[in-house]
């Protein structure tokens, strides 16, 4: 695809600096082929000049295909502007003319093309209807929604029977998650991500496997072989990409699985696997809503249309609502493009939050092209007597703004260049930037590259920027100014004004930048405290993992046992313990149910209410629900937040956590509700005041209900773990110890005694010993999982930093740019002032009030959004530090202002009256 | 010419794929061989493959180079590239089951329907 377009502006290109070139070899090749064929005539008998005319006569109008010629080439619209090769070449020299206009203009253009390339490919990427498939465009989802609770039923065993029979669908099939261990070639296990299909998914995929084959029909029958397919990775990773693979056993847990096919490279349906299974399941064996819980594809049928499938699939359930409403009442079948129904892109709010966030993006571009089409504008407006003289000596206006546009565009591509090169290098360092697990998990269709559609869209973005920055003020350049021009280019006087618009953009500027960068400084300062303090302790001597049983669908006469599985995986994990415990790497064990630093928040109450203030509480927060407010945000439930943790009696010791009041865990806690908190939560919720003996609890907002758990008791106080950095947030933390036979804790962390990273096999094998359905993922070093958890904070630094510089060279171009007309146009009034003795100091004040004003006026409002922002985000922008980032921002503001007026300033002050005065 | 039938809409790009396929060839040559592989059973408007080509040429399907003709002039020669070769299996395939499922819809019998 890439190539495709590479072709395409290749042609462009060729077309556009050879245009009279084109047609010339076009007239070639027809008179070309106009001789062989008369040659042709005469062999056969007819005399040469009637053969020629005979041949002119079969090929047609060579006038009318030349035009059609340029219409394939893609130069149709060309032709139309009357775009002229002097265009882009009187570009190129402004360019050259005026580097720090260039400058500043193509680094901001470059910041917002790239953001905005990059969101929309994104955007793209979630909402695009087709899977890179054949003919992906008419791969679809089907799902039933209860309009009742809110939620997609999956339990449509039964329907799936009858959607098989619909005539405008066809390949109807199935698929649940089936995450399965695979003890590789070498006696090794991984975790593969497997998947419960219908054999229709590979029909409806169109892709050839590389080996062997894919599921069929038969595999699914009851009683058939076990069988798999595994995927290219999992044959080169774990089967040493074994040519002869097909027919070999593969241990899935510790159940063999002949190998009947391997995927080629990248395929991956329907959404991320790499292991497929057939999907066992005797639809008809099931009741209406009952079975396994099941995710749905199929194709459109050949000729058939998402509106057709759609109203049959409407009357089909409609029938089946009507036979059976007890559990079809409240159900709404939806047939969407499949890609779509996987992101829930079907309902209202998705739709609204997409269109809102490309919103965003293009507003961000715009802003910054107004802006730099003002800068322009100052520039074009020295250039009024050229388009002036030009206007009357006969060039349309249609004409002027087209050249004025073809340098703009020059402009913009050296932005979209910029944008391009951001782009390159944010893919290029992809891999580092984002989560290793992410990237896996993430749907096949999402391949993050500079792809068509981002390319696309940065042709897009350039010529949309080249319409603002060139056609906008050229419209306003030659309007009735072309006219006043002409009248006052004899007089000498000035014709470009900056009036009211110039000074808002100004102030827009300076507020945007002040408003900004608190936000920016914030989040720079977090993401390099964290990176350099680090977590505090020794995070790369410990393995961390994710536990969890595979799920095991069984038949229909015995269910899942929630309670059974609850059990299992409880012994599972002691006895995980009991074996790693005696490893003589493994120096301590531990679970909790998040990573250390990564835990959720959760609201709590304290015992300090009373049953009134309770009651009133909850009053409040019922009405602020029904108003449709967030209870917690407008202030009705004070309730704060602390992070919580459901830990094992072995956590404080593995980390080595120091207990400061009270006691940790003992075993007999267990069976009671206690829990301990960090030294955060007793500064910033209790005030430094005793916090043994206080109860607390979680509380949560169910709809209308609060939902309280039960009273828990301080029975300790421990350092903050992690260390946070100096200047950050003090991040109160609640410890719980997990029940007994609760599954709590999920992930598992080993201190070790030599490189963590090693044991990791080790851990996999012992795993598969204990329980070959423990299921042990995103094993990882535990210094790396903090890392990739700080991604997000690196992300919103760099991007913050980005615009946040952005605006500022934009502010301080824009100030230069007033104060560098300003002087030209009053350079007879300073020269005369000058020779009347007026001192160097009110002449500048006289000049520079206005910049002066304005730059104090954008402080200002830059202040009030700053604080409305730090508001909003709860306080988390300037914290407790506003008395120092508030004053010191404007003084970067201040100085940004003062650097930008200095070289027009140096210009005033360098008038020689005499020379002004002899101008006359 | 007796016997002929018209193009349908959209088949001229890929008989010209499917001609420049078999070796590199001037537009004339292009416009012999169709006819050659096709029996001589296409209509097709001289001029109008021009600008077919140079659709072609504009999205990288086939790619165009000057050359010496057979009567020693400069002529533009046209070769299938590998993105085209890709397309016009694409086509093909697609072309074949059309042709297949509409067969099939005439060949049926009242008993069937």
């Amino acid at each position: 695809m890439l190539a495709s377009w590479l072709a395409r502006v290749r042609s462009l290109w060729r077309g556009v600096s050879r245009t009279h070139g084109i047609d010339a070899d076009m007239r070639e090749e027809f008179e070309h082929h106009i001789e062989l064929r008369a040659a042709d005539l005469v062999r056969a008998g007819v005399p040469p000049a009637e053969a020629e005319r005979r041949a002119r006569v079969e090929f047609g109008g060579a006038h009318r295909y030349t035009a059609e010629g340029r219409e394939a080439r893609g130069l149709g619209w060309f032709d139309s502007l009357h775009f002229s090769w002097l265009d882009i070449k009187l570009g190129a020299r402004m360019l050259v003319k005026y580097p720090l206009l260039t400058l500043v203009s193509a680094l901001a253009m470059g910041v917002a093309i790239a953001i905005g390339a990059a969101g929309s490919t994104v955007l793209s990427l979630i909402s695009t209807p087709s899977l890179p498939l054949y003919e992906g465009d008419r791969i679809v989802g089907i799902q039933l929604w209860d309009v009742e609770s809110q939620a997609h039923e999956r339990r449509i065993a039964r329907d799936l029977a009858s959607w098989r029979e619909m005539r405008t669908l066809e390949d109807v099939g199935a698929f649940r998650p089936a995450i399965r261990n695979i003890v590789t070639a070498d006696g090794g296990v991984e975790v593969g991500r497997g998947v419960e299909m219908s054999a229709a998914g590979f029909r409806l995929a169109h892709v050839k496997p590389l080996m062997g084959r894919y599921l069929v029909d038969d595999d699914e029958r009851p009683g058939a072989p076990p069988v798999v397919v595994i995927g290219y990775d999992v044959w080169r990773a774990h089967f040493a990409a074994d040519s002869a693979i097909v027919g070999k056993a593969a241990l899935l847990g510790d159940d063999p699985h002949t190998i009947v096919g391997v995927m080629p490279e990248g395929f991956a349906f329907p959404v991320h696997y790499d292991l497929w299974l057939p999907l066992r399941i005797n639809e008809l064996d099931y009741g209406w809503r009952e079975g396994p819980g099941l995710s749905s594809f199929a194709r459109l049928a050949p000729g058939a249309t998402l509106a057709q499938a759609r109203a049959e699939i409407e009357t089909l359930e409609s029938r089946i609502a009507h036979a059976h409403p007890d559990t079809h009442a409240t159900l709404r079948p939806r047939v969407t493009p499949f890609s779509q129904s996987w992101f829930r892109l079907d309902s209202g709010d998705a739709i609204a939050v997409m269109s809102a966030a490309r919103l965003i993006l293009v507003l961000l571009l715009v802003v910054i092209c107004v802006n730099v089409a003002i800068l322009v504008y100052a520039r074009t407006a020295t250039r009024q007597s050229e388009l002036a003289v030009r206007s009357a000596l006969g060039a349309s206006r249609a004409r002027i703004v087209t050249q004025l546009f073809g340098e703009a565009l020059v402009l913009a591509v050296l932005g979209s260049v910029v944008a391009l090169a951001i782009m390159l290098g944010i893919v290029s360092r992809l891999d580092s930037m984002l989560s290793q697990e992410l990237v896996r998990w993430l749907p096949f269709w999402f391949r993050f590259e500079v792809s068509d559609t981002t390319l696309a869209w940065l042709l897009a973005l350039a010529v949309v920027s080249a319409f603002l920055i060139g056609v906008i003020p050229g419209l306003q350049l030659t309007g009735r100014r072309v006219q006043l021009s002409l009248q006052r280019l004899a007089g000498g006087h000035a014709t470009v004004r900056m009036g009211r618009l110039w000074t808002a953009l100004i102030v827009m500027e300076v507020a945007s930048a002040v408003a900004l960068l608190p936000a920016a400084v914030r989040y720079a300062t977090q993401w390099i405290q964290s990176t350099a303090s680090g977590p505090g302790f020794p995070a790369e001597q410990y393995l961390s993992a994710s536990l969890s049983l595979e799920r095991s669908y069984s038949t229909p006469s015995a269910p899942d046992d929630l309670r059974a599985r609850t059990a299992r995986f409880v012994h599972t994990r002691a006895e995980l313990a009991h074996r790693l415990d005696v490893e003589q790497e493994v120096t301590a064990v531990t679970f909790t149910s998040a990573t250390p630093g990564s835990e959720g928040g959760r609201r709590i109450e304290f015992d300090s209410l009373t049953a009134s203030d309770s009651a009133k509480r909850m009053a409040d927060s019922a009405d602020a629900v029904a108003e449709g407010l967030n209870p917690y945000a407008a202030g009705y439930y004070v309730a704060p937040k602390a992070r919580f943790a459901v830990v094992d009696l072995s956590f404080f010791a593995t980390f080595g956590i120091r207990v400061l009041d009270g006691r940790t865990f003992i075993p007999a806690d267990s069976a009671t509700n206690v829990v301990a908190v960090n030294r955060s939560f007793v500064d910033s919720l209790l005030q430094g005041q005793n916090a043994l003996g206080r109860r607390i609890r979680t509380v949560r907002l169910e709809g209308r209900e609060t939902e309280r758990d039960p009273w828990l008791e301080v029975i300790g106080v421990v350092e903050d773990f992690p260390a946070h950095p100096p200047f950050d947030s003090p991040r109160p933390a609640i410890y719980r110890i997990v029940g007994a036979g609760e599954t709590g804790p999920t992930t598992i962390v080993l201190r070790t005694r030599g490189d963590p990273a090693a044991f990791a096999r080790r851990l996999r094998t012992i795993a598969l010993d204990v329980d070959p359905e423990l299921l042990v993922r995103e094993v990882s070093p535990l210094d790396a999982v903090i890392r990739e958890s700080q991604l997000p904070l690196e992300w919103i630094a760099l991007g913050l930093a980005a615009v946040t510089s952005s605006v500022l060279i934009l502010s301080a171009a824009g100030i230069y740019a007033l104060m560098s007309v300003t002087v030209t146009q009053r350079r007879r009034e300073i020269g005369i002032r000058v020779a009347l003795g007026a001192s160097r100091g009110r002449l500048l004040w006289g000049i520079f009030m206005r910049a002066g004003v304005q730059l104090g006026a954008g402080i200002a409002v830059g202040i009030g959004a700053a604080v409305m922002l730090d508001s909003i985000a709860g306080g988390e922008l300037l914290g407790a530090w506003s008395v120092v980032i508030l004053p010191a921002v404007s003084l970067v503001a201040v100085c940004v202002g003062i650097m930008a007026a200095m070289l027009p300033a140096q210009r005033a002050l360098s008038i020689q009256p005499t020379v002004v005065l002899k101008e006359d | 010419m007796t016997g002929q039938v018209q193009l349908l809409p959209g088949t001229l790009d890929i008989l010209i794929l499917k001609a420049v396929s078999l070796g590199k060839l001037h537009g004339y040559g292009v416009l012999l061989r169709i006819e050659q592989i096709s029996g001589d059973a296409l209509e097709i408007q001289q001029g109008a493959l021009y600008p077919a080509l140079y659709r072609l040429e504009h999205r990288g399907l086939i790619a165009g180079e000057w050359g010496t003709s057979e009567n020693n002039r400069r002529a533009r020669y046209y070769r299938l590239t590998a993105a085209g070769r890709k397309r016009l299996g694409e086509e093909t395939a697609s072309w074949n089951r059309l042709v297949e499922a509409i067969a099939r819809a005439l060949a049926a019998t009242p008993a069937e329907a």
